[in-house]
C-alpha cells in the first residue's frame, strides 16, 4: 500500500528525511500538494496494468477453470469459458462443451502467479500454464487455456475462441 | 443583472464558445468511440463495456491525451517560435525587423511598465522572467503532462490488445519505444505543424475581414505582422 505521507513522528521516516527526488518534493510543497502529487503519480503510474481492481477476480476465474478440469467437472469449467471459446470448442470437437473441454489434454496448471490485467483483458500465469480472459457482463471468462509462448508470436493455445 | 449577463457573454464570446464546442465534440467523441469500442469487442466475441466504464477506459484516455499534447505542442512552439522566426507577409509573424525577445521598453517591463501592467511585469527580477516566460512554461507543462497521460493511456490500451491477441503485454518503457506510441504521436504532430504552417502562408494571401488573424482586406501582401 503506498505511503503518502509517512508519520512527521516517527523518527528517520520523516519524508524530510528522506533522500532524492522524493525528499526533495516533500520539503518543497505543502503537506496537501506533496499528497496531491503522489496521489496523481500512483494513478497515472500504476494504471490498468499493476494490481488492479479486476486482477483477483480474474485469477479466481482461472482458478476455478483448472480445478474444474482438474476435477473433471467439464460442466463446471463450461460455465467459466468465454461464450465464444465456448462455440468454437463445440464446433471444433463436434460434441457438447462439457465432454469436448475434458478431450483437449489440458494439464493442471498448477499454482497461479503473476496475473495482469489491462482493460477488459487478463492474463494469468500459472507455473504450468498461462490462461488468457475476457471481461463479459457475467464478469472474467477463459478466453483462451492451455498456452504457451511462441517468440515472436501469439502464444500456441490447446483451447482458444475463434 | 440580464445586462449584466450579456456584457459578460459578449465580453467573453471567444472563451465561452470554443469551451461549448469543446465540450459537446468531447461528449461526442465518447459516445462515438463507445461504440467502436463495442464493436471491435463484439468483432473479436469479446465483452462490451457501458458507457461510464468507457469514459475511464484506457482506449479513451489515449485518444484524447493524443490530441490534447499535440495541440498544446503546436501552441508551444507557435508561442515560443514567433518569437524568433519571421515570415515575411504574414500577420502570423512579427515585423521582419522585431525578431527576439525585445527590449523592455517595447515590452514595457521594469521600469517601462505602465498603470495597468500586471505586477510581475513591475516587479523585476525572477518574477518578471517568469512571468515573461509564463504562457511558455504553461502551455510546455500540460504539453507534456498530457503526452505523459497519453504514453500511459496508450500502453494501457497496446497491451489490452496484446492480451485479446494472445500474446504477452510490455512495459512502459518498452511502449515508448513502440511503433504505436510514435504512430500516434507523430500522426498528430505532423497535422499541427501543417496547420501553423498553412496558416502562416495562406494568410500571406488571402484575408477574413473582420479577422485579427488576417491582414486588413486592402493590405498589401508585402505587409508583415499587421493584424484585421
Amino acid at each position: 500500500m503506498l505511503e503518502l505521507y509517512p508519520d512527521r513522528n516517527s523518527p528517520g521516516r520523516s519524508p524530510g528525511n528522506a533522500g532524492g527526488p522524493v525528499g526533495y518534493a516533500s520539503r518543497v510543497l505543502s503537506p496537501r500538494a506533496f499528497r496531491l502529487v503522489i496521489a496523481l503519480l500512483a494513478v497515472t503510474g500504476c494504471a490498468v496494468g499493476c494490481a488492479a481492481p479486476g486482477s483477483s477476480a480474474a485469477q479466481q476465474a482461472a482458478v476455478a477453470f483448472t480445478r474444474a478440469v482438474t476435477a473433471k467437472d467439464g460442466a463446471r469449467a463450461c460455465a467459466v469459458l468465454a461464450p465464444g471459446t465456448r462455440s468454437e470448442l463445440e464446433q471444433s470437437e463436434g460434441k457438447k462443451c462439457s465432454e469436448a473441454v475434458l478431450s483437449l489434454g489440458l494439464h493442471p496448471a498448477g499454482a497461479p502467479g503473476r496475473t495482469r490485467v489491462f482493460g477488459t483483458a487478463a492474463q494469468v500465469k500459472f507455473t504450468s500454464d498461462t490462461m488468457f480472459l475476457g471481461r463479459f457482463r457475467s464478469g472474467w471468462r477463459v478466453v483462451a487455456a492451455g498456452c504457451k509462448p511462441v517468440p515472436g508470436h501469439p502464444y500456441d493455445c490447446l483451447l482458444q475462441g475463434g | 443583472m440580464r445586462s449584466g449577463l450579456r456584457r459578460f457573454v459578449r465580453e467573453n464570446s471567444l472563451g465561452l464558445g470554443f469551451g461549448a464546442i469543446f465540450l459537446a465534440a468531447l461528449v461526442g467523441q465518447a459516445i462515438a468511440g463507445w461504440h467502436q469500442f463495442n464493436a471491435d469487442q463484439v468483432a473479436d466475441n469479446l465483452g462490451r463495456i457501458g458507457f461510464g466504464r468507457y469514459l475511464t477506459s484506457a482506449d479513451f484516455a489515449v485518444d484524447v491525451a493524443e490530441n490534447w499534447q499535440s495541440e498544446y505542442l503546436q501552441f508551444l512552439l507557435y508561442i515560443a517560435g514567433t518569437v524568433w522566426l519571421l515570415q515575411k507577409g504574414s500577420p502570423e509573424s512579427k515585423t521582419l525587423d522585431q525578431g527576439g525577445l525585445e527590449s523592455d521598453e517595447d515590452q514595457k517591463v521594469g521600469r517601462y511598465a505602465q498603470p495597468g501592467s500586471p505586477a510581475w511585469a513591475r516587479a523585476g527580477g525572477l518574477r518578471t522572467l517568469t512571468f515573461s516566460w509564463s504562457l511558455t512554461l504553461v502551455m510546455g507543462t500540460i504539453f507534456l503532462l498530457s503526452w505523459l497521460t497519453q504514453s500511459i493511456g496508450g500502453r494501457a490500451a497496446y497491451d489490452e490488445n496484446q492480451l485479446q491477441q494472445l500474446q504477452d503485454p510490455i512495459s512502459w518503457g518498452s511502449y515508448l519505444l513502440n511503433a504505436d506510441f510514435w504512430s500516434r504521436t507523430l500522426q498528430n504532430w505532423q497535422s499541427e505543424f501543417l496547420a501553423v504552417g498553412s496558416m502562416a502562408v495562406l494568410s500571406i494571401y488571402l484575408r477574413q475581414r473582420g479577422s485579427p488573424e488576417s491582414k486588413p482586406v486592402g493590405a498589401s501582401h508585402d505587409s508583415t505582422g499587421v493584424e484585421g
